[in-house]
């Protein structure tokens, strides 16, 4: 910003000046050698992608344990797949706590990164705190909400002693809220992660620009939606894809809590696949696992080109 | 430069697989450590175990010590997560990496890991031909597996003795009278019935007692014709019945009020507070509340499903099983001559209260509670294999089902019409004849 | 004056705001907290009650009963290996994927991006492990590792250090200095913050990881301390004063290291990065 004195530019304006150095990168493109990248490329494509592939192959045929011979059998899973109503269900909840885990894990998240980001006594032991949750194994989490939420649990009971009855639920035993509710904990626990995360893109943010935002009189909104946000945008982009994509392969803390119950009303995808090798249909639990592969790549890639176009134009 | 660069990304990756190499070294050094012969041909032989079997006679550790010292053969213990024992073995054993010895349950092991596959038969053990009752550890003709008791658990009604006697109440014969013991209970303010159906497979004591007590009575042929695709779960209407009378104790009011959210781990609790007077369950609860508290006296009857029913025996289970693909076969089978040695067998029975399987070693005396069910159901053969028994396939789609009586609202109908459809399913995946 | 007593008042609101907000999360921690000191039949009551007796012998009961000595070590060799190789490798590799913006380098960013969809499966990793002959050992849990964990980190990289400008690595070059250089002196402490947040997730998700240990160690001594819990659980109860102990015990360390990590990821602003 040296050399530009009395006026900060904000961000969009360096544009001119980005392309000019894309120009010259042009150039030295070839500098940037793909040796850097082989480790990672090896030891991925190695211990995780080739045994995915070949994995996914399963899906084709009537795996099971019981069974000596592995045939093919084409597409028969899939057809089984879609007129297991089950599945419906449960491709259901999946979106619902997808849904449900994206909007709350990052808007608490920002907002959590925000206040923590600001000159605070307290500041150090109260981003630990949040994010503590985080680190604990989800057997924590079960152990610990379990009686919480029972319906003669804590959680009603300071309902009522501050007079809300109508607030008070069976919350995990109730086939109409399980799946909220375990979209509530997984908030709980995970938010401090995405936390962090937006706490690591806020570093990036010189505070020159708020220092100038304030003397021009910008109010805090202004200055939130014009040079946070944008700026932001990356630690956005990496939360927001990361919670779709764990929201729709969401397994443990269903597991965990209710195991798929009460009855089949909080299954998810992740869950029903577990369903399905522990009746032993290994071919049908691994189409499920494709299947689930499949959704996630369709809803997932589209959004992560779209954003990193939004982010390559701010 | 370019040059340079290339050597430098040779040094880096040979940094990488240096680091991991020695990470290799370190890791494989251990595992020779503890797996194979470096102090005077010590061999180590591997025991896969739930984690929830944990307290099992065959692996206290004095025992293991014992066999050590013996035969120079070090025992190490694979304790699996219960909720995960059946996929890390069913994954171990299709990839053969197999422990050398598997503590299972001979009728799960039928279901969930292809026994005939993937298991030593073991007919030819010296052990064998002392055996008082081969039928609890065979399958299909064969022993495939190893224990000292021929102990089946029984499933019924766990009651506290001492609730009955203060308030004068005596073992209901059928299901009015329960209703009644029930509504006397009540009103001494204590808790007639704990149901843990958080744990939805607890739901099924009752069904699998009060399904094969019917089937024994009218219908002997009824799992064979089940199995066989010639009968439907939605054909027999009692079945509809038997689901109804355990809502029915629920509906009335006669259970904890939050069924759903308790577990099966909070009963010893329930009854050692004397909060509860009787659970659905098997006798392995008394068994495990007197351990904590001799003072309490519970005892067991049969699911009071209809007039004069029989006492519910669950198959023999925690057997241990030698996998075909063992490294280390012989030490296995050494270890199963160890603990079937007479001494060892005999300390083992006592020290457990179990029924004896060798000829060679006698029973000991039995818990009260124990010899009790043995005169009252056994000896004047008042006994029936739970449904569990004839059971080829997964169960937790039924368990699944049942608790969805409770939280679903689903009727006894819409339970059995769902079991059935998924019945009908994995009996046909599994190659059943007439699915 | 006005203003910056305005922005203190504006400080304290926010302060006080998220200090309450904070008590959902410590209340619950808390009750698992105090309940690592009660006797197993007071901590049935699960509420949040101070212990009316302290019983830190809870502690070195679930140390010596859990193994739990051998299986830090088994964790700390394991998880910081795995650690250290995954964002090595990932950091650079995303470094080239973001610095080369060819079609080439955008495929390859894809490829790992599958990563964080696509399943892992336990079988067929098992045989490519048999096939090279390291099944069962540390090593093949810390390649799997390694690699499990490539997608999420690349991912992570890729987006923050496409925000370090290129001007910087350009005057570098122009100076003479070859790709390495520019990698490790001048990209490496610009993402210092971004370093410590990938480490610490990385680590955390590696360390609190229970399924790849029962799958792909062989010999249970090597295993890691999650899986020592399982030690509490019985058939038929469970002593939730000693898994509580065992929780409280096997978080620690990432905690501390998060402790740790923190004065890395508020410190190492890279101002000079957007100034540039």
């Amino acid at each position: 910003m040296n050399g530009t004195p009395g006026r900060i530019e904000p961000p969009g304006f360096i544009l001119p000046q980005a392309v000019m150095e894309r120009e010259k990168m042009k150039i030295s493109k070839s500098l940037y050698s793909y040796y850097l990248i082989l480790p990672a490329l090896f030891i991925y494509s190695l211990f995780f992608v080739l045994p995915a592939i070949v994995g996914l192959f399963y899906s084709f045929t009537d795996w099971r344990l019981d069974r000596e011979a592995i045939h093919f059998i084409g597409w028969d899973n899939f057809n089984r797949i879609f007129t297991d109503k089950t599945l419906v269900l449960a491709i259901k909840n999946t979106f619902i706590f997808a849904i449900v885990t994206v909007i709350g894990k990052n808007v608490l998240g920002i907002a959590l990164a925000i206040g923590l980001n600001m000159r605070l006594k307290s500041k150090n032991l109260l981003r630990a705190i949040f994010y503590s949750p985080s680190i604990l194994s989800v057997l924590v989490i079960s152990i610990v909400f379990t009686p919480l939420l029972r319906s003669e649990g804590t959680i009603n009971s300071l309902f009522e002693a501050v007079g809300l009855h109508s607030f008070s639920q069976a919350w995990l035993t109730n086939p109409s809220i399980v799946i909220w509710t375990i979209a509530a904990v997984s908030i709980w626990q995970h938010t401090g992660f995405q936390m962090a995360i937006y706490l690591a893109g806020l570093q990036s943010i010189s505070k020159e620009y708020y220092e100038a935002a304030t003397i021009d009189g910008a109010g805090a909104w202004m200055s939130f939606s014009k040079i946070t946000l944008p700026l932001l945008l990356p630690a956005i982009n990496i939360n927001l894809m990361l919670t779709l994509i764990g929201g729709l392969k969401v397994f443990s803390e269903v597991f965990v809590l209710t195991g798929g119950g009460p009855g089949n009303a909080s299954q998810v995808v992740g869950t029903i696949i577990l369903r399905a090798f522990g009746e032993g249909s290994w071919g049908l639990g691994t189409a499920v696992n494709t299947l689930l592969f499949v959704i996630v790549t369709i809803i997932s890639i589209p959004l992560l080109i779209f954003m990193r176009r939004k982010e390559v134009t701010e | 430069m370019n040059y340079k660069m290339k050597r430098m990304a040779i040094t880096m990756i040979a940094g990488l697989i240096s680091v991991s190499l020695s990470a290799c070294g370190s890791g494989n050094s251990k595992s020779e450590d503890s797996s194979s012969n470096d102090n005077g041909g010590k061999v180590t032989i591997e025991l896969a175990i739930s984690k929830s079997s944990q307290d099992s006679a065959f692996v206290a550790q004095d025992l293991l010590d014992e066999f050590e010292a013996k035969t120079n053969i070090h025992v190490n213990l694979q304790l699996l997560p219960a909720e995960q024992t059946a996929t890390v073995l069913q994954t171990k054993l299709a990839v053969n990496e197999t422990p050398d010895i598997i503590q299972y349950n001979l009728a799960s092991a039928t279901t969930d890991l292809n026994l005939e596959r993937n298991f030593e038969i073991l007919d030819n053990e010296p052990w064998v031909s002392r055996l008082l009752n081969k039928d609890v550890l065979s399958a299909s003709g064969h022993v495939y597996s190893f224990h000292v008791s021929q102990d089946t658990g029984m499933q019924g009604v766990v009651y506290n003795k001492d609730m009955f006697k203060e308030l004068g109440l005596s073992i209901p014969q059928n299901f009015e009278e329960f209703l009644a013991v029930c509504e006397k209970i009540k009103a001494s303010g204590i808790t007639p019935v704990f149901m843990p159906f958080k744990d939805n497979w607890a739901a099924n004591i009752w069904p699998a007692a009060a399904f094969a007590d019917y089937a024994a009575k009218n219908d002997p042929t009824l799992f064979d014709d089940l199995n066989a695709n010639r009968k439907k779960w939605t054909d027999i209407p009692e079945f509809a019945t038997f689901l109804q009378q355990q809502y029915d104790v629920y509906a009335k009011g006669y259970t904890n009020t939050d069924i759903l959210s308790d577990s099966y781990d909070m009963a010893v609790g329930k009854f050692l507070n004397k909060e509860v007077a009787m659970m659905f369950m098997g006798d392995w609860l008394i068994e495990n509340v007197a351990e904590k508290d001799p003072s309490i006296h519970l005892g067991l009857f049969a699911i009071p499903s209809s007039e004069g029913a029989s006492l519910g025996a669950s198959p023999l289970g925690g057997q241990l099983f030698i996998p075909k693909k063992a490294k280390h076969m012989t030490e296995a089978k050494q270890f199963l001559d160890f603990v079937a040695s007479k001494e060892v067998a005999q300390k083992i029975v006592d020290q457990q209260g179990y029924v004896s399987n060798f000829n060679d070693v006698t029973t000991p005396k039995l818990p009260d509670y124990k010899q009790e069910i043995v005169d009252q159901y056994i000896t004047p053969q008042k006994t029936v294999l739970t449904t569990d028994a004839y059971m080829l396939v997964d169960r937790s789609e039924l368990y699944r089902s049942l608790q969805d009586q409770f939280a679903g609202g689903k009727t006894p109908e819409e339970v059995l019409a769902d079991w059935n459809d998924k019945f009908n399913q994995l009996m046909k995946d599994k190659g059943i004849a007439g699915f | 004056m006005g203003f910056s007593r305005k922005l203190a008042f504006r400080n304290y609101l926010v302060e006080g705001l998220l200090i309450l907000a904070s008590l959902t999360i410590i209340l619950p921690l808390l009750m698992m907290i105090f309940g690592s000191f009660m006797t197993s039949s007071e901590v049935l009551r699960f509420t949040l009650k101070l212990p009316e007796k302290w019983m830190f012998s809870n502690y070195t009961q679930v140390f010596k009963e859990g193994g739990l000595g051998r299986a830090f070590l088994n964790g700390l060799l394991i998880t910081g290996v795995s650690s250290i190789v995954n964002i090595i490798t990932s950091s650079a590799a995303s470094f080239i994927l973001v610095r080369r913006e060819t079609k080439w380098s955008s495929m390859l960013y894809l490829y790992f991006f599958m990563g964080l969809i696509a399943p892992m499966s336990m079988i067929t990793t098992i045989r490519v492990l048999q096939w090279m002959g390291i099944y069962g050992s540390i090593t093949s849990v810390i390649l799997i590792y390694s690699a499990l964990n490539t997608a999420f980190s690349v991912f992570l990289y890729s987006g923050f250090i496409k925000s370090i400008p290129k001007a910087l690595d350009e005057v570098a070059f122009l100076e003479g200095a070859n790709m390495f250089d520019v990698f490790f002196r001048i990209v490496t402490p610009l993402i210092v913050p971004v370093n410590a947040t990938v480490a610490i997730m990385v680590f955390m998700s590696v360390w609190n990881d229970i399924t790849i240990p029962l799958y792909f160690l062989t010999d249970s001594s090597n295993w890691t301390m999650p899986l020592s819990v399982y030690n509490f659980y019985g058939k038929y109860s469970r002593d939730w004063n000693l898994i509580f102990a065992d929780l409280v015990l096997t978080s620690l360390p990432v905690l501390i290291l998060y402790l740790f990590a923190q004065k890395y990821i508020v410190s190492g602003l890279t101002a000079g990065a957007v100034k540039g």
